[in-house]
């Protein structure tokens, strides 16, 4: 385990990269990782760890209902927009109106409800996740990307440790998960044809049909405990390994490799987590577009977070009252191949009624 | 040393370490070659985007700037030339859902004045600093070279052949979204350079004499009424393809009607100043040379100096909404 950081190391030379050129969407976004700006694998230890990596399901011992968990997230684009209130009637509306309401702008807007139950090494989760977007550039010759696409599924993962219990030191767990998903729709660029052509059966065929696919995660931990208050923790997770792809229309879930490291300092009822992953390691992107790094600083009932994900910063607060949760946050996006060409800033709102016992 | 100091100091070295194993990742992270490199597939995509970028806002200057090296390079593909004909387009000062709505706030005009119309929305001033004519004939030569992959393409069907970005004249060699932006491209270039004949007044008519002097003597072709007419051409052959393209019943049928008015009208003015102006054999639906403006010769017979006179005379007569003024 020593060397471990020298293995940490060699897994961004010895990677096969494909290209992806646009945003790095994810199936799933629990409201504190996205608090920790996406540097959530080797932490890891709540029912994220579901959807994030099931290695971290080892730590649970008890049971855990969280059973309405809702998430909303809209870009800055949108919620300006919806700030302001249009100004333009439908008298006025001409190319003008829509090269500054449409152009450069990144419409998003995402619902997500993942109600689950925790046991044991063990975490059960539904998944329902609703995205619409549109996506415009250029106004000499538009390049628009729509975006429409329903999830809708259910996950399982379990995890487990490998080290004897009396090994309160260290712990080496993994985890194995798999989920059956249903997804209509996707993100389609539209040519310049079908910009002079778009009409509801167009817009039919993007949203398309229910399609099914089946995915498997699986992700390992090793904790390194330094007396009561100090830990320190690595850990490597692969998801939708093989890529989770429906029949034809639907857009697939890409593997996901992502690998991370965190410090955790815990005196009495304060708690500062330090995390960094370097996410989709298996795509051929801009390095910078992998990092995230993120802190958490929780207080009792009250958590903060700050960090950089990719290169932006994002912050948040969470407010947990033990039957209730209420966590706002905002984060960005890089759009572009490469960091700092086009940021999208989003803001979320997630809660969640949870029980546990 | 007390059991203490010793786990601080342990602690410190542990924590010390990770810290710089999170810095040798944050560094490494950030290193290798610039990004905005053609020559690699993430840097071509990087360089496009950029481009697009830059057309959020009309700043065709930059646009221009970012693509241009790569476009004229063999690294050059159908996604750059896109690119760098839409970063000349909008010097060319194209809008498009702009465009798109002034042409449709004027459906009057679409038949009748549509030549007039152009000019209108295209204005252009023949001075050094006005780089519309320019613009509209670059972004053509880019669309152009938009060729769908392995399609036979004959010699004397090639513009630029000996370029990074060889075109052809032949609508059907080329991708439907090239053939889409060309229609608009086209009229682009049609307004600006009829702007360059005549001063067009309010009413958009231009005053007597002609403004187009080489309607019925091909002799009098120069290298600017040869681009005019390869335009004119390139709008009739895209109007065609457009209309094959779209699949809307009632977009297809509104440019059927278009193609039926215009195509047909250019085709037949094409053949008439073969025929009438030059008595030479019919160049019906025009010489296949003419879609490349450098064509003419200006040579008595030429068959694209011909049907770029006879096309003079078909817009000279739609202008005034009637028979040409001699």
């Amino acid at each position: 385990m020593r060397f471990l950081p020298i293995y940490l190391l060699c897994y961004f030379f010895f990677l096969a990269p494909f290209l992806q050129a646009a945003e790095m969407r994810e199936l799933y976004r629990g409201a504190r990782a996205t608090g920790l700006s996406g540097a959530f694998v080797s932490i890891a230890d709540d029912e994220q760890a579901i959807f994030m990596n099931p290695a971290g399901l080892a730590a649970q011992k008890k049971f855990k209902i969280n059973y309405a968990t809702v998430l909303a997230e809209a870009s800055d684009d949108l919620v300006m927009s919806a700030l302001q209130g249009s100004t333009t009637g439908l008298g006025d509306f001409d190319g003008n109106t829509i090269n500054d309401q449409l152009m450069g702008k990144n419409i998003y807007i995402r619902a997500q409800a993942t109600p689950s139950l925790i046991m044991p090494n063990i975490g059960i989760s539904i998944l329902i996740d609703d995205q619409v977007a549109i996506l415009a550039k250029n106004r000499v010759c538009p390049q628009i990307t729509l975006g429409y696409q329903m999830t809708n599924g259910l996950q399982a993962a379990g995890g487990f440790s490998l080290m004897p219990r009396t090994k309160i030191q260290h712990d080496f767990r993994v985890g194995l998960g798999a989920k059956i998903l249903w997804r209509r729709g996707g993100y389609k660029k539209l040519s310049l044809v079908q910009v002079l052509d778009v009409n509801q059966g167009m817009l039919e065929t993007i949203a398309g049909s229910y399609e099914l696919g089946y995915g498997v995660d699986t992700g390992l931990q090793y904790i390194r405990n330094f007396g009561k208050s100090f830990s320190a923790a690595f850990g490597l997770a692969y998801t939708d390994i093989g890529n989770t792809s429906f029949v034809s229309n639907s857009d697939p879930i890409y593997a996901n490799l992502t690998a991370g490291i965190s410090l955790s300092y815990q005196i009495k009822s304060i708690k500062v987590t330090l995390a960094y992953d370097q996410r989709h390691l298996f795509e051929s992107v801009d390095a910078q577009k992998r990092n995230h790094l993120g802190l958490e600083l929780s207080l009792p009932m009250i958590t903060v977070y700050g960090g950089i994900n990719q290169v932006y910063y994002s912050y948040g607060l969470s407010f947990d009252a033990w039957l209730f949760r209420l966590t706002a946050m905002s984060y960005a996006e890089e759009m572009s191949a490469i960091a700092y060409q086009d940021e999208t800033r989003r803001y979320m709102l997630d809660a969640s009624l949870k029980i546990g016992f | 040393m007390s059991a203490f100091s010793w786990h601080w100091n342990f602690y410190k070295v542990l924590a010390a370490r990770n810290l710089f194993l999170f810095s040798l990742l944050w560094g490494l992270s950030g290193c290798g070659a610039s990004l905005l490199d053609g020559t690699t597939p993430q840097g071509k995509i990087a360089m496009i985007e950029k481009t697009n970028q830059y057309l959020n806002s009309g700043d065709c200057t930059n646009a221009i700037a970012t693509i241009e090296d790569l476009y004229q390079s063999e690294d050059s593909d159908n996604e750059v030339r896109f690119a760098m004909a839409s970063a000349y387009a909008c010097e060319a000062n194209i809008n498009f859902f702009k465009l798109v709505m002034d042409l449709s706030s004027d459906p009057a005009a679409l038949s009748t004045g549509f030549f007039a119309l152009l000019a209108k929305l295209f204005p252009s001033q023949d001075i050094p600093s006005d780089k519309t004519v320019t613009a509209a004939k670059l972004a053509t030569d880019a669309l152009m070279a938009m060729l769908k992959p392995g399609m036979p393409i004959d010699t004397d069907e090639y513009v630029n052949f000996e370029s990074f970005n060889p075109g052809s004249v032949v609508a059907q060699d080329r991708l439907d979204d090239a053939n889409a932006f060309l229609l608009f491209v086209s009229m682009a270039g049609i307004g600006a350079l009829e702007n360059r004949y005549v001063t067009v007044d309010a009413g958009h008519k231009p005053p007597i004499p002609t403004p187009l002097d080489f309607w019925n003597d091909e002799t009098k072709v120069t290298a600017t009424d040869c681009t005019f007419a390869s335009m004119v051409v390139n709008f009739a052959d895209t109007i065609g393809s457009v209309a094959e393209a779209v699949n809307t019943p009632s977009t297809k049928a509104s440019l059927i009607t278009l193609q039926a008015v215009y195509q047909q009208a250019i085709f037949d003015a094409c053949d008439e100043g073969c025929v009438t102006i030059c008595g030479i054999a019919s160049c019906a639906q025009c010489p296949k040379t003419l879609r490349d403006r450098t064509s003419c010769t200006g040579v008595a017979k030429d068959p694209a100096s011909c049907a770029a006179a006879g096309i003079a005379k078909m817009v000279n007569a739609a202008w005034f909404g009637g028979t040409a003024v001699p």
